[in-house]
Parts: structure tokens; sequence; C-alpha cells
């Protein structure tokens, strides 16, 4: 029991002596200075002690409506056409302007006064009241007494306040009945024989900078928390998901010995496509599929030259070529990139990269889509390439082994497949163990004798490349990517992902 | 990925073989397709190289071969026809090439016909690049009187009633009754026909068929195939790969004479390509020379015609649309090798791995915020002017602007970020306050200099949201950022509308200015519905590090 004293706080204290064997919160309330929330939690503490069993009940109160309150300062009509009656005889007209009621209420009032036999009407309709009606000049009637005993609990009404409510009911706004919803709390065995000792035990509550001063601390006890109890969340700040993610595979091509990349968002028709051998007739080169933009764009001229012999008849790299013929002005095109190895041939180009060398990105592209759950007009792409000798189909199969493994994944399956700038073309579909299925989500390949041609390189290049936000929903098993990218985000969700440890 | 619709059953006849569901799937997969089924039907994802396999025949060809039941290279018979195809030169300007081909002794029924119909349609829509690069149209050959005439002419003069179709219309009308591929033809002065020696017209392409002579039923046996587009490559591959799969329907191939101002053509071709594959280049790529190359060729419809310690020569099919070089061979011998039989090695290749300047930049600073309290967002560089200058209360200054977009929520590529950060507010208000946001990404710059015409700016921008929010806290911000670069600031008054007024100032760094400060106008706080003061910050991060490479 001293165990149990220790813990509880102050308010805690103040409550619990007030608590009989049952009782409402609105009762405590009555009995104490404390707020409503004040003894909603010490109840709710009290609770998780089982020292109080907490029970909550909906009650159904009577309360004053819109007219109910004006009458309660102003009189009710019939009051008021009594009091203006008096021992006058009068007309209609008369009493509304003596009254300032409208006829809807005078109205309103003939029949209930009627019903009282409060008032007689003569034959050339004039008004005076009766004998019984006199009596109501001095006093008050039921019905504005009820009103002003307002709110009363409807299941609590004795006879007559049945039979005034059944009347006032159906009058217009004038009474209402709200739901209230009450908390009632009842003392446990444990709580009776807590309630038989002391509580007003000299505790520590805070320990301030005065306190620790003054060393009081060595001769008191601190009251003990219940260390059980939840605590209200907090608001923190955190990265992004989708950054999460990136820094992550960032992580792996740094461990690797990746070099990053950084290439402009908006790229010619050139460097996007045909400095690596995607055809200028290709599908995903149409209008509805990139975002293309109103100007021109400039590219180097000696270079294009060999992709566009390239393009026609492969050059003296063996190739047939596709046999159509290039169309340089095509290759100007400006447009949002469609993918990140238009930077890594700029890199071929610009940076002159000598093997043996190492290379990633992760950068946003585009696509002409509609927004929904699964599509979004841009998103991120990770791309990482080796150039060195001798590289091989099983080099890349290796590298990317690493990489998934890295990761976190261990089982891999390899599908050949096609790529216009790669040969071979391979995906490789990587088990996600806490998913329990296989998902396809790196692209890979090894570069085309008729894409590397015109930049002089004369040793392989493998790479390989997935989609960011896709790995971002597998991580985080998000279903809807605009959840992952743009301003349709839900701060709750960026505060709340779970970290992959 | 194209999509081959066909029957279980019917794939398993064309085998000659039963197959598992479960071990087809499997040896499509190594061969690099997808399987879908359900019940009797199988959706087959096919890259779209390879559209000699997109119709049942080609799937069932390469399928026969890959698992060894009919090895080596598939041989077809071409008989020599006396059709002849004439090509006038009023085509030249409009679609100057043809190809075809003529197939007889067929047996069609409903089922066949509409096979060869959906094949036609994908064929037009992939490899015919929706009509545009090549365009094929079927005849029954029983009412065409050779020789076949290829010319261009005046609309006005074509006459003829189109497929399915029950009035004789003329060029012109035509083209505005079949409009999805009018473009194709739209602003010709002549339009290209095929008209037989009876003068009798077959088509209008790449339009439209005549109903009188184009139209295949089930009493056809012999059909003339063409096929006419704007480079001859893909019409002579095209005709190959239709004069193939008639043939694997029971037809006999026969070829046509077409004639040219510049000379004459024989189609189809299919005379096997001899190529030459070196064992070192196979190495080369796959990292192993299979021993038994010989037979995981033959499985991939080559023949092995002989071998040296060198080089194979071997013997390619003419149906191939795909073998532009050795490497297009050497990944047939790894496909039937198996790209799960090899094994992978990780290449010992030692570089020092690096970041991007602007990488640690911006994970520095998203430290410092965070420290803070604040939450990242990540939002879309798309975005539209409403977002970016009307509801931010500025006029319209230099942007890229996009073409076309197919969401209809964007026009342009954004210039600033703040916008992004209210919009991102104002998908929250439901949430819980306060509200203090950042984001370090791109916006795009025009810069007529540029070879890209665009200049991509690393920006961060900085919004807090609650009650109080307020120019002194966001300042502190601006403070704990400033003092953690170890740069010093002045901040000069200025005139923003989307801040209000008295309220903004110029960040400067070294004489440049660098960001914007203030607390957001009621207006653009209206625009974007929300109810609490929001103080922004947006720093121009592209800027601040060419600052400091110029110290």
């Amino acid at each position: 029991m001293k165990d149990i004293i220790k813990t509880l706080h102050p308010l805690e204290r103040r409550v619990l002596p007030k608590i009989s064997s049952y009782i409402s919160l609105n009762e405590i309330k009555k009995q104490t200075d404390l707020k409503e929330v004040e003894i909603m939690r010490a109840l709710q503490w009290l609770k998780n002690k089982d020292i109080v069993s907490l029970e909550t009940k909906e009650e159904e109160l009577i309360v004053l409506d819109l007219n109910g309150k004006k009458y309660l300062n102003d009189g009710l009509p019939e009051q008021r056409f009594i009091q203006a009656i008096n021992n006058k005889v009068l007309t209609l007209q008369q009493i509304a302007s003596e009254t300032n009621l409208s006829m809807d209420e005078i109205n309103a009032c003939i029949g209930i006064l009627k019903k009282k036999m409060a008032i007689e009407i003569t034959k050339d309709k004039m008004y005076l009241l009766s004998n019984e009606g006199k009596k109501w000049l001095s006093r008050e009637l039921p019905e504005q007494g009820f009103l002003r005993s307002l709110p009363l609990k409807l299941n609590r009404l004795n006879e007559e306040q049945g039979y005034l409510f059944t009347n006032l009911k159906i009058r217009k706004n004038l009474i209402k009945i709200e739901r209230e919803k009450n908390v009632f709390a009842k003392i446990t065995e444990k709580g009776k024989r807590l309630q038989e000792f002391s509580l007003d035990e000299d505790l520590l509550e805070t320990l301030t900078p005065e306190l620790l001063k003054s060393q009081i601390w060595k001769k008191k006890e601190f009251r003990h928390y219940d260390v059980k109890t939840d605590v209200p969340k907090i608001n923190i700040g955190r990265i992004h998901p989708l950054t999460y993610t990136i820094n992550k595979i960032r992580d792996v091509f740094l461990k690797m010995g990746f070099k990053e990349m950084k290439g402009p968002l908006v790229e010619t028709t050139f460097w996007c496509w045909d400095s690596m051998w995607i055809p200028q007739d290709h599908p995903s080169r149409d209008l509805q599929d990139t975002f293309y933009l109103p100007h021109k764009g400039k590219i180097p001229e000696g270079l294009a030259k060999r992709v566009g012999v390239m393009h026609e008849s492969g050059g003296k790299t063996g190739s047939s070529g596709y046999g159509y013929k290039w169309n340089q002005e095509l290759a100007k095109d400006l447009i949002l990139r469609t993918h990140t190895t238009a930077t890594t041939f700029r890199y071929f180009w610009e940076k002159k990269i000598q093997p043996p060398a190492k290379y990633f990105y992760i950068g946003r592209i585009f696509r002409n889509e509609a927004i929904d759950a699964t599509h979004l007009p841009e998103f991120h792409q990770c791309e990482g390439f080796i150039m060195n000798e001798d590289l091989t189909l099983r080099d890349l199969q290796g590298a990317i082994k690493k990489f998934y493994s890295l990761m976190g994944v261990h089982k891999i399956r390899f599908k050949p497949t096609y790529n216009p700038y790669t040969e071979s073309s391979m995906e490789a579909i990587g088990y996600f163990e806490e998913l329990d299925s296989w998902v396809e989500l790196i692209n890979s390949g090894i570069f085309r004798p008729e894409s590397l041609e015109p930049f002089g390189i004369k040793v392989p290049v493998i790479a390989w490349g997935l989609g960011v936000e896709r790995l971002a929903m597998l991580l985080h098993r998000e279903t809807d990517i605009r959840n992952i990218l743009g301003a349709t985000c839900d701060f709750q969700r960026i505060k709340s992902y779970k970290l992959k440890w | 990925m194209v999509t081959l619709d066909l029957k279980y059953s019917r794939l398993k006849d064309l085998l000659g073989k039963d197959i598992s569901l479960k071990e087809l799937e499997f040896q499509l997969f190594e061969m690099g397709m997808e399987l879908e089924y359900e019940a009797d039907d199988l959706k087959v994802d096919i890259t779209p190289d390879r559209i000699d396999m997109l119709s049942p025949q080609g799937l069932a060809r390469s399928l026969r071969a890959y698992l060894g039941i009919k090895k080596g290279l598939p041989n077809y018979r071409v008989k020599k026809s006396n059709l002849m195809v004439i090509v006038e030169s009023s085509v030249f300007k409009v679609r100057p090439y043809t190809a075809c081909v003529l197939v007889k002794n067929l047996r069609f029924n409903d089922d066949t016909i509409k096979e060869m119909i959906w094949i036609q349609e994908k064929l037009h829509t992939t490899y015919g690049r929706n009509r545009k690069r090549a365009a094929i149209g079927i005849y029954p050959f029983e009412d065409i009187k050779s020789p076949i005439k290829y010319l261009a002419e005046d609309p006005a003069k074509i006459f003829f009633r189109p497929l399915e179709s029950n009035l004789e219309l003329n060029g012109y009308d035509i083209l505005k009754k079949y409009k999805e591929y009018a473009y194709l033809l739209s602003g010709e002065k002549k339009y290209p026909i095929f008209k037989d020696a009876n003068n009798q017209i077959l088509s209008m392409p790449p339009i439209i068929n005549s109903h009188k002579l184009g139209r295949v039923t089930e009493k056809t046996r012999d059909i003339f195939i063409e096929c006419s587009g704007l480079e001859l490559k893909p019409l002579k591959e095209l005709i190959n790969i239709f004069a193939v799969m008639f043939a694997d329907m029971g037809g006999e191939i026969y070829s046509v004479e077409v004639k040219y101002d510049w000379g004459r053509l024989i189609s189809p071709d299919l005379k096997p390509e001899k190529r030459n594959l070196r064992f070192k280049d196979i190495e080369g790529l796959l990292g192993v020379c299979p021993k038994n190359f010989k037979e995981l060729l033959e499985r991939m419809m080559y023949n092995v015609i002989s071998f040296d310690k060198n080089k194979i020569v071997l013997e390619a099919p003419a149906f191939r649309v795909d073998l532009w070089h050795d490497v297009d061979i050497i990944d047939d011998i790894a496909r039937a090798y198996g790209f799960n039989n090899f094994e992978p090695r990780y290449p010992l290749v030692a570089t020092v791995g690096e970041t991007e300047r602007e990488t640690g930049l911006s994970g520095d600073l998203r430290d410092i915020l965070i420290g803070q309290g604040l939450s990242e967002v990540f939002t879309l560089i798309l975005t539209s002017k409403v977002n970016q200058f009307e509801w931010m209360n500025i006029k319209e200054f230099q942007h890229l602007s996009l073409k076309e977009s197919t969401e209809k929520t964007i026009n342009m590529v954004r210039v600033w970020l703040i916008p992004d950060l209210l919009r991102a507010l104002h998908n929250n208000r439901n949430r819980e306050y306060p509200q203090d946001i950042f984001e370090i990404n791109y916006a795009i710059k025009y810069d007529e200099d540029s070879e890209v015409k665009s200049r991509d700016v690393l920006r961060l921008a900085v919004t807090l949201c609650h009650e109080k929010a307020n120019f002194t806290m966001i300042k502190q911000i601006l403070d704990s950022l400033m003092d953690a670069l170890d740069l010093s600031y002045v901040i000069k008054e200025t005139k923003h509308s989307s801040f209000i007024e008295g309220r903004v100032g110029r960040v400067c760094v070294a004489n440049k200015e660098v960001a914007y400060i203030g607390e957001i106008h009621p207006q653009v706080l209206i625009n974007f519905d929300l109810n609490y003061p929001v103080a922004a910050l947006e720093l121009n991060l592209t800027e601040l590090l060419e600052c400091s490479k110029s110290q």
C-alpha cells in the first residue's frame, strides 16, 4: 500500500478521497476546484492502478433551446399576455402592441390560455382575464419555473415536471434534448483499503534547481511515477522516407567505391536517346510519352556525326545499323530527361572517363503520365556503371549480386530482356523476405558496341539501374506512390515510417 | 513489352507436344518472356525486338527449337510466281517503298481469320509504328490480275468502296472517314494506291483496303500481301515474318517481283544469312564459352555450318530483325545456356567512392533543420503557372513551359519551392500543428546561353505554419543555417507581393542575393486555403556554392 501511495500524483491525492462507492465526474468537480481534464486524468491514472473502476454513461439532458433562452429572460408569451390585460378589456391589436409579441405568438398564447381557462372572449372579440387567469397575475406560471430549473435529467423527472416537459416539448425551439456523456467512478476493494491510509505524505514532486541546491532531496522521498503509463506523442522532425531510401542506395554505391554523377534535368534528345543508339522512331520518343519543351538545344557536331553513322550503318563496329536516314535536327529537341543514362553518356563525353572507372547517379526523371496511385509524371532512378577491361555478363551478375546483398536482398534470379542500347540485357529479380515475394527491380546490361564506338570507348561498360520510388514503396510497404513523392504527402506518415536496420 | 494472346491448347497443338503451364512459364522466363495465364488463355509478354514471335506460329517456332523439339534453322521454300508489282515514281514523295509476297494453298476458318487480323494490327502498332513506318495489306489473290501497280493519284480520282463499308467514296472522303491514320496522308497532293491490271483498286495505304479486293474470307485459298512504308528495310523484314507465319499455317510461299525505277526487288528473301562468330567474342561478352555452343545455337534456330578453333560459321534465320551485331547472336547463346546458369563473379575494379558537393551540403543542412524539429517534404518539379505565380500573388516571369502534358494539373517546370510547400501544408490542414517543414531540391531556371536552355538550381525552402509563426522564428532558422555555413549575411528591405509588405527581406551573401525571407501575404494564404500564418524562407544553394567556389 505504501508503495502505491508513493506513486500517487497530487491530482490523484485530491480526487481519491472524494470517491465514494459510486460518483460522477461532475459531482467530483462540484466538490473540488479541479478542472474537468485534471479530474479525468487523475481518474484514468487511478484506474490504471486498479484503485477505481470507470464507467461511461450517456444521459439525456433537457436543456434550453433558442426561444427558451429568450423567454427565460423576457418571460413566456402567455405570461406577458396575462400581464398586458391585467384588469382591462383589450383587443388583440392592443395586446400585441402592449406585449411586443408577433401574431404567431399571440395565436399560440390564445390556444394555451384557453386551455388553462385563463381568458374570456366577449362577443365583439375583446379579451379579458377569467378568475382563474387573475391568479397568475401575481404568480409565476409553472412552465416558466420549469425553464428556470433546466438542465434536468430526462429520466429523473417527477410527475409535474413530466407533464410540463410534454407540453413544452411540442412548442417551437423552447427546449431540446442533449446527450451528455458522464463518467462515473467506483472505488475498488484495493481503493477502499487505500482510502484508510493518509494520503498527505510529504513527497517531492519536481526536482527544481532550488531543491537540488537546498539538499532537501537527501531527506525526503520523491513521488513515484507510474512508469508504465502511456505518454502523449511528440511532434518530431524527420527526413523524408524517399530521402531515406536515396541515402541507403547512395551508401551502397559508396561502399562499392562508386563516384557520384550529376547531370541536367533538361536534355536534348541527342543525349537522352540518339547518343546511345536509340533509334529516332523509337516509341518512347512520342509526344505522348515524353515532355517536350518549346526550345531547341545545342549538340556537339563532331560527335553527332559519328552517332549518326552508327544509326545509319553501324560504322566500323561490324553492326548493320538501323538502315534509316538519321536526322540531326531531331536530336536537338529539348525534353525533360526520361532516364539517367543520358547523364552517363554525357560523362563519357564531357569527363572523358578512362578505365578503370565506377560511377553512379541517383536523379529525377520524367514521363508524360497522368497522376494516379501507381504513376507520377516524375520519379527517381538510380544507375551505376563500371568501365574496365574484360568485363562480361558474369561480372555484371556479380556486381548486381553484391549490390542487392548490400541492400539486404540475397536471393536473385536473372531474366534476359531487351534494351536498345545494351546487349546482353537482363532484369534482376530479387526475393524480398519481408514481403515473401520476388520483385522485378533492377534492369541492366552491357553497353552495345554501337553506343560506345562514337565515344572512342574500347573496353566494356556494364551498367544497372532501378526505380527509387518503387524500392521506397517496397521498403515502407506503401501502395500509393503519391505518399512517397509530391505535395500530396501526409505529414503523419512522413514522421512515422519505420527504419530499416 | 508487347503482349501476345493465345490459347494454351492452340500452343500445344502448334508445338506438337504437351507441356505443363509451370514448365512453359519457366522456359519462357529463361528465353526472356513473361507468361500470365487463366484457364486456357495465355498472355505472353514479348520484348519488342522479337516481333517474329508475335504470332502463335512465331512463338511456337521459337519454342520448338528452344525445347529441342525441332532444333536448327527452320527451312522455308520460296517458289517463283509470275506476279509483278510495278512501283511508279509518283509514290516516291508520299510513301515510296513496298515489299510483297504471295502465299498459296491456305485454309482459313473464322478463328484463323481473326488471328490473322489480330497479328496484322499488333504489328501495325508496334514494329509498324502505328502504320507510319510500315502498313500491311492482305488480299485474296483469286480476283487480282497481274501486274499490280503501286502509284499515287489525285484523291479526287480515287474511287472505291472501303472494307466493311457500304458506299463508294473518293480519296478525300475516305481520309475523312478513317481519321485515326489520316494524319499520315493529310496535306499530300496525291494519295498512294495499289491497283491491279484491270484497274481495280486494292487499297489506299496506309488507310484502308477495298471491300471488293481486300477482304479475306473462309473461301480464300491464295493471298497477296504488300507492305508499304518510308524505308525499305523494315518492309522486307515484315514481309519475311508474314511469309514464314503463313507457311507455318500450311501455305506455300511464292516470291513477287517488285519493279522500281532504280531496279528490282524479289521478295521475300528468306535465304539464311551467313555469319562468322569468333570464340574470343563469345567469351568476351559472356565470360565463358560454352562447350555445347552448337546445340545452344541450334536451340535458337541457327544452323552451325562449320567451326575451327577461332570461329563458328553459322546461318541465321532471315525472319529475325534484331541481329544487328554479333553480340545479338552471342546473347542468344546466353539465353539457350540459361542466364541463371552462369557463375557470377564480382569485378575487382579498385576505385574510390565519392559524392557530389551538392549531396554533402544538402545532407548537412538537412541535419541542421531536422535538429530544429522541422520535417522534410519531397515534392514534384512539375507544376502549374497558377501555383507558381497566380496563387503566389506575383506576375509571371520567364520559365520553362511544357509543350503537352497528359496530366492536366501541370504545365511548367517550377522556378521556386515555397508554392509546393504551401500545397503540402494545404493537404495536411487536418494534421497536428505546428507544421514546420522544409525541402532541399531542384527548380529549373531558363537560361538562353546554356546548351539545354536551362540551369538546374538547388534550392532550400522552409515554411513555419502555426498560430504564432512569425518573422523572428524564420530568421532564427536562417541564422542557424548561415552560422553553420560560416557565412555572414545582410538583409535588405525589399518588396515581394507573395509576402506581407514591410515583413520581407532579401538576404545577401558577399553582395549576391541568395534568399527571400518573410511572412507570407494573407491573400496567398487564402489562395492556398490555409488557416494559420506562414513564415517562409527560400535559399538558392547553387548560388551559395558558386560564391564559395569563387572565394
